[in-house]
């Protein structure tokens, strides 16, 4: 990405040690950076142990392709001074797109996804991941749902017999 | 689930998702149909009560039918633990009784959220009215009575009342004790009198209002939007009820008087408007144009809005007392009035098109020397309509005409 020279960078660390330089207006895209940017702004390396090099690479390419998309828009704006609602909506609808290939991973990532989005605060990516993991619990089975997640079942017969008497309701439609 | 683009991780049994933390597994579970969310106590011992700490629970009880709904509702409520922020119910079955019940219960766990679209008449219990943390409320036929010792809900931002039942005077109390209002919604409201002393109300909309008693005391509202249902011949006294309430639009933003707004002010002798709306951007106004009164007032407000933007006017065929003159009224006021600011204007035709209905879009065009656009629609294909369109004079040479069938063909 072309970007000007004056563009303040920031250094990532992962928990593993590996180093990411972004654009500080990428890094802002967390709000748990942007934070502690305006606690002390002359930071320039901030280490994040909570999150591993392969997950943090992730997050930064959502970030950047998120700014990227409200540069864009923000200067089809400037250029014709106002956004034509044809345009955005097709944008829009182009970082949908992304998104929702971007979120072709498998449930470990998912799950590393959402307490990485969760920690760092990225709404977006927050929003996006646990909208996934709903998506695929959505209308199946406990069994099914299991079998998705790695789930074990410890309930005793008796356990589940209580359950299933406790909210028959909502039992009905899944078997 | 395996993905192309990143490499996948594979560690045999590892069930990452039940040891996300609490709130983090109870916001995935908000996104399910709560019968679902509940359906997750059935996957291990660790999930069994995930589900009931759900802080917002959405009850769409259309799957079952009125005996099971309201188990199905009585026992989410009973195995719920933590606070419950918001409360969301739509039903057409419930009846009346359990519902206070519930209300009850939500009393007391810190409720900030509470819709109910319940298609049957109810009544508030009055326990309602202690719930201090109550910041939204939306309500569907609903019978309120403030209890005596109502002393407001303090962080009350947003009010919509549609089809409820409440006396003038508790409404009054009510909206004057919320000092947080900032949203008011009254739809078909059976109140007499709408009397809003409101100092931080932001918006008000009041939509098929019969009664035409308004007045209000909200110096900060920024958007107002009232259409009354047609006039019936009641004998009430007008007065200059809707001039009170101008008086207190200075900061008023956005502007939309629809059905019967403007031929019940006629009704009042002050059509003069006694102030400035300085902060004015948005109208819309539904008018009969040959009516003489209707065009006074809508000049004078025009005139005293010298920083409008937008105007949406919706013309309506025959006054109620046309004026044979009102052609030469309308060119008159062609010479006193400039639109400095306006950059968009739209004429949409209710009924005929008929020969002074034109005459709007020829002041508009001829004294808004910054247009950029303006819609027409419903204009009926008339050849006639076009012919003299074209030879209206333009103060702005960017005015762009665009002709719609409908109102929807806009946003096609």
């Amino acid at each position: 990405m072309a970007r000007s020279s004056t563009e303040n960078m920031i250094t990532l660390m992962s928990s593993d040690g590996e180093e990411f330089m972004v654009t500080e207006k990428v890094a802002r895209e967390c709000t748990t950076i942007r934070n502690m940017l305006e606690d002390d702004c002359v930071i320039t390396n901030i280490p994040l142990p909570n999150v591993t090099s392969d997950i943090l690479s992730m997050v930064i390419e959502y970030c950047m392709e998120h700014v990227a998309a409200a540069e864009k828009a923000a200067a089809e704006t400037a250029e014709k001074g106002s956004s034509s609602a044809p345009a955005a909506a097709k944008a829009n609808k182009d970082l949908e797109e992304w998104d929702k290939a971007f979120m072709n991973v498998d449930v470990y990532t998912l799950c590393d996804l959402i307490l990485a989005a969760n920690y760092l605060n990225v709404s977006g990516l927050l929003d996006l991941t646990i909208q996934t993991a709903a998506n695929l619990i959505k209308g199946k089975s406990p069994e099914q749902i299991r079998k998705t997640f790695h789930i074990q079942n410890d309930l005793s017969l008796e356990e589940e017999e209580k359950i299933r008497s406790q909210t028959p309701w909502a039992f009905e439609k899944s078997e | 689930m395996d993905s192309k683009t990143h490499p996948k991780r594979v560690e045999a049994n590892d069930d990452r998702i039940t040891n996300l933390p609490d709130d983090l597994k109870s916001n995935i579970l908000e996104r399910l149909p709560l019968e679902e969310a509940v359906r997750t106590s059935f996957l291990s011992r660790k999930w069994r009560y995930t589900w009931a700490s759900i802080p917002n629970l959405a009850f769409d009880v259309y799957f079952v039918k009125a005996p099971e709904s309201t188990k199905f509702i009585d026992t989410v409520l009973l195995l719920h633990q933590g606070p419950i922020r918001k409360f969301y119910l739509s039903s057409k079955d419930l009846t009346v009784v359990p519902i206070e019940r519930w209300i009850l219960v939500l009393s007391i766990h810190g409720l900030e959220e509470i819709n109910i679209r319940c298609y049957s008449m109810w009544r508030m219990p009055s326990c309602f009215f202690t719930i201090q943390s109550l910041k939204k409320v939306y309500l569907n036929d609903c019978i309120l009575k403030l209890p005596h010792t109502f002393c407001g809900l303090k962080l009350l931002q947003f009010l919509s009342l549609d089809s409820c039942t409440i006396s003038d005077d508790d409404f009054e109390k009510l909206v004057s004790s919320c000092p947080l209002l900032e949203n008011l919604y009254l739809l078909f409201t059976s109140l007499r009198a709408v009397k809003i002393n409101s100092p931080n109300l932001k918006l008000v909309k009041i939509d098929g209002f019969d009664k035409k008693y308004i007045h209000f005391i909200t110096p900060g509202l920024i958007e107002a939007s009232l259409s009354f249902l047609e006039l019936s011949n009641d004998k009430i006294d007008y007065g200059n009820c809707l001039i009170d309430m101008f008086c207190s639009l200075s900061k008023i933003e956005r502007l939309h008087l629809g059905c019967g707004v403007i031929l019940y002010l006629k009704r009042g002798n002050n059509l003069k408007l006694p102030l400035k709306f300085d902060h004015l951007k948005e109208l819309y106004m539904q008018l009969y144009v040959e009516d003489r009164n209707e065009a006074t007032f809508a000049f004078s407000l025009l005139q005293n809005a010298p920083n409008l933007q937008y105007l949406r006017l919706a013309i309506c065929p025959i006054g109620f007392d046309a004026l044979v003159s009102i052609g030469t009224f309308w060119d008159l006021a062609m010479h006193n009035i400039v639109f400095e600011h306006l950059k968009f204007a739209s004429i949409m035709y209710r009924g005929s098109v008929t020969e002074s209905g034109l005459l709007p879009v020829r002041l508009l065009l001829l004294a808004a020397p910054l247009l950029e656009k303006m819609h027409i629609i419903n204009y009926r294909k008339d050849f006639e309509f076009l012919k003299k369109l074209v030879s209206f004079k333009r103060a702005s040479k960017e005015a762009e005409i665009l002709l719609f069938d409908s109102v929807e063909d806009q946003y096609v």
